[in-house]
């Protein structure tokens, strides 16, 4: 069983479905999730759907989508199912079309070419838009982590990889790579992956146990000044300044974040109840009750 | 060597919707993407400008300067404009000078009519291209998303774009049933303005609604998921002044409730006359919704729930057609009876 299944199997017996329930909830057939836990990927519809699937699932188990789609092959069998139906025909048929201009070619590529080269190459500024490039699909690379001492913990963008020494296959970009070994510091930085890389890290060990963890704590620290919203849940915000009336932020937050702002300003919230407001360093407790729309200003 | 030895000159795919055009190179990828607009001046009928520039000046421009959408509910309303503007396009992306005429691969919505299929084919030849090809836009979709068209198995594509959503049955390189509705992304668009001006007597611009739709709308509400909220501005038809008010996804959910059920009975009807051996790959293999107007949040839940049929939204909805134009002509063996052509349409 390869990651991609494992995760995925860990995550739905965590919540306590069996396939069959997932599979109902999803309107996908029980086979389709069975293959995808067990990475029979070959026995799957094409990628666009089923990386539509995984993605579903992902969610209904409640997993970010994004590192699983990034384990999945991206291209299984889609330039071989072009192929496999042009192959038993003839390649296009000659368009005579522009069978004359052969010979001209020909001509022009002895004469003129390099000269027309260089006369229009370094004229080829014309203002010309900056296209817009489309993405190309995500590269698939190879990535080994080593560590000592060994049995750390690795996440990449947050995810956990497993314990070093590893080797997975990743999605090629920037992603932030973490490493965790109980007694050790933690260890975290940007990567830029190419092509296959390997990696060994040393950790170095935490400094005695006196000091609490150095990690900043979200709960304890909110600015002395200003308006900090912390939310317990999810909500709409709407932030305006109170003298300007200028709109300094308009989203959906998620659970966990903190927020802060100069006073005064006005705060619109779709959900007062999770959102506590902490007015220069004193709680005011919570802007409302759970589902209500409140709106209330801050400072003078 | 390999690029000078390139007689055939360079292979341009375009999706020619109703609100943006994206045009895809081949070995580029998409090159341009701009809203389908043009400005110009009404009396001299000199260009102002095209695409996000002349986006920019929709409803807002002098007596003088008209601009305007040349194509209505994905077919060519105005042909002379059209041309000026895929001409203008086309020329953005390929140099000025050069030996070979490009090969040229539309998409168009299933539904267009013989006289429509025509305007497309000489707009383009008209523009500069050699040979002009036109694609049914839900064939291009499944190409442009990476569906194995070519093989006997059933897929289903919805495809919706600003005017039209096309819904087909693809097997071995063709369609097998099809329907094209009159409702995509602009009608979406109407029924907001039309909810909004009866619920809160308030008259707001098509780009507003546009806005709403994007940042707050959905198909449906899904327990668990939070109201957003949005402020819009526009007229009070009872003061005549300008007002402001907050709209909720609730709100916009009930306006698209309309335009969304006859796309859900558009499908439903497809696949009631798609054959049986067909159906059953669909409902093994799924329903892949492209276009921009399948990123409307929660419209697969919705397709979903109606049709029981596991829906899924393209990871690459918006370029898809794109893509596929540019992909289908290299697949030019394959689809050949799929596909019309500038040169049979313009003999006739």
């Amino acid at each position: 069983m390869c990651e991609l299944g494992k995760r995925l199997k860990e995550a739905r017996e965590a919540k306590g479905l069996d396939l069959a329930q997932a599979a109902e909830v999803l309107k996908v057939r029980r086979v389709i999730l069975e293959a995808l836990e067990d990475c029979r990927f070959d026995e799957l519809p094409e990628p666009p759907l089923a990386r539509g699937y995984l993605k579903r699932y992902a969610q209904l188990l409640g997993l970010d989508a994004a590192p699983l789609l990034a384990l999945y092959p991206m291209s299984t069998a889609q330039p071989a199912a072009l192929e496999s139906a042009s192959s038993p025909k003839a390649p296009t048929a000659p368009n005579p079309g522009w069978l004359w201009v052969v010979p001209l070619v020909i001509l022009l590529l002895l004469l003129g070419w390099w000269g027309y080269r260089s006369l229009y190459r370094p004229g080829t500024s014309t203002p010309t838009p900056p296209a817009p490039v489309a993405p190309s699909p995500p590269q698939q690379i190879s990535l080994r982590i080593a560590t000592q001492p060994t049995g750390a913990r690795v996440y990449l963008d947050g995810f956990l990889l497993g314990q070093a020494p590893l080797e997975a296959r990743v999605e090629a970009g920037e992603r932030t790579l973490r490493i965790e070994a109980p007694g050790y510091q933690k260890y975290e930085q940007v990567i830029t992956l190419q092509t296959d890389r390997s990696l060994s890290f040393t950790l170095t060990p935490a400094p005695p146990a006196s000091s609490p963890s150095p990690s900043p704590n979200p709960t304890t620290s909110a600015p002395a000044t200003g308006l900090t919203l912390r939310f317990e849940g999810t909500s709409w915000i709407r932030v305006t300044d109170g003298r300007t009336g200028r709109q300094l932020y308009e989203g959906t937050v998620a659970a966990g974040t903190q927020l802060s702002y100069p006073l005064p300003v006005v705060v619109r919230v779709g959900n007062a109840g999770v959102v506590r407001a902490i007015v220069n360093g004193q709680d005011r407790g919570r802007m409302g009750n759970a589902g209500q729309v409140v709106t209330q200003r801050f400072g003078q | 060597m390999a690029g000078l030895l390139s007689f055939r000159g360079e292979d341009v795919g375009i999706d020619l919707g109703t609100a943006s055009v994206l045009i895809y190179m081949r070995g580029k990828g998409i090159v341009l993407r701009e809203p389908s607009v043009i400005a110009m001046v009404s009396d001299t009928k000199e260009v102002k400008a095209v695409g996000a520039e002349a986006y920019r000046m929709l409803g807002r421009t002098p007596g003088n300067i008209v601009a305007a959408r040349p194509l209505k509910d994905g077919v060519i309303a105005d042909y002379t404009l059209t041309e000026r503007m895929l001409t203008l396009f086309i020329r953005k992306v390929l140099p000025p000078l050069r030996f070979f005429r490009p090969q040229v691969m539309v998409g168009v919505p299933s539904g267009v009519t013989e006289v429509e299929r025509r305007a497309v084919v000489q707009a383009i030849v008209e523009a500069g291209a050699k040979r002009a090809y036109l694609i049914d836009e839900p064939l291009a979709a499944a190409i442009g998303a990476g569906i194995k068209i070519a093989e006997p198995t059933g897929s289903m594509v919805v495809d919706i774009g600003g005017g039209s959503s096309d819904i087909a049955v693809i097997s071995l390189g063709g369609i097998v049933r099809s329907t094209s509705l009159r409702i995509a992304g602009n009608e979406f668009d109407d029924s907001i303005i039309r909810f909004i001006r009866n619920k809160y007597s308030l008259l707001i611009g098509e780009r507003t609604a546009e806005e709403l739709k994007i940042k707050i709308g959905a198909a449906k509400r899904v327990p668990g998921e939070q109201d957003a909220v949005a402020e819009v501005r526009g007229r009070d038809l009872i003061s005549g002044l300008p007002k402001s008010i907050e709209v909720t996804t609730e709100d916009v959910v009930e306006a698209l409730k309309e335009p969304l059920e006859k796309i859900v009975q558009g499908v439903k009807s497809v696949l009631e006359t798609t054959p049986p051996e067909l159906v059953a790959d669909i409902i093994d293999r799924g329903i892949l919704l492209t276009g921009g107007g399948a990123l409307l949040r929660n419209l697969d839940m919705l397709l979903q729930e109606a049709t029981g049929v596991p829906v899924v939204v393209a990871e690459n909805a918006v370029e898809a057609v794109a893509l596929g134009t540019g992909k289908a002509l290299d697949m030019l063996h394959v689809l050949r009876d799929a596909l019309v052509t500038s040169d049979n349409v313009l003999r006739r």
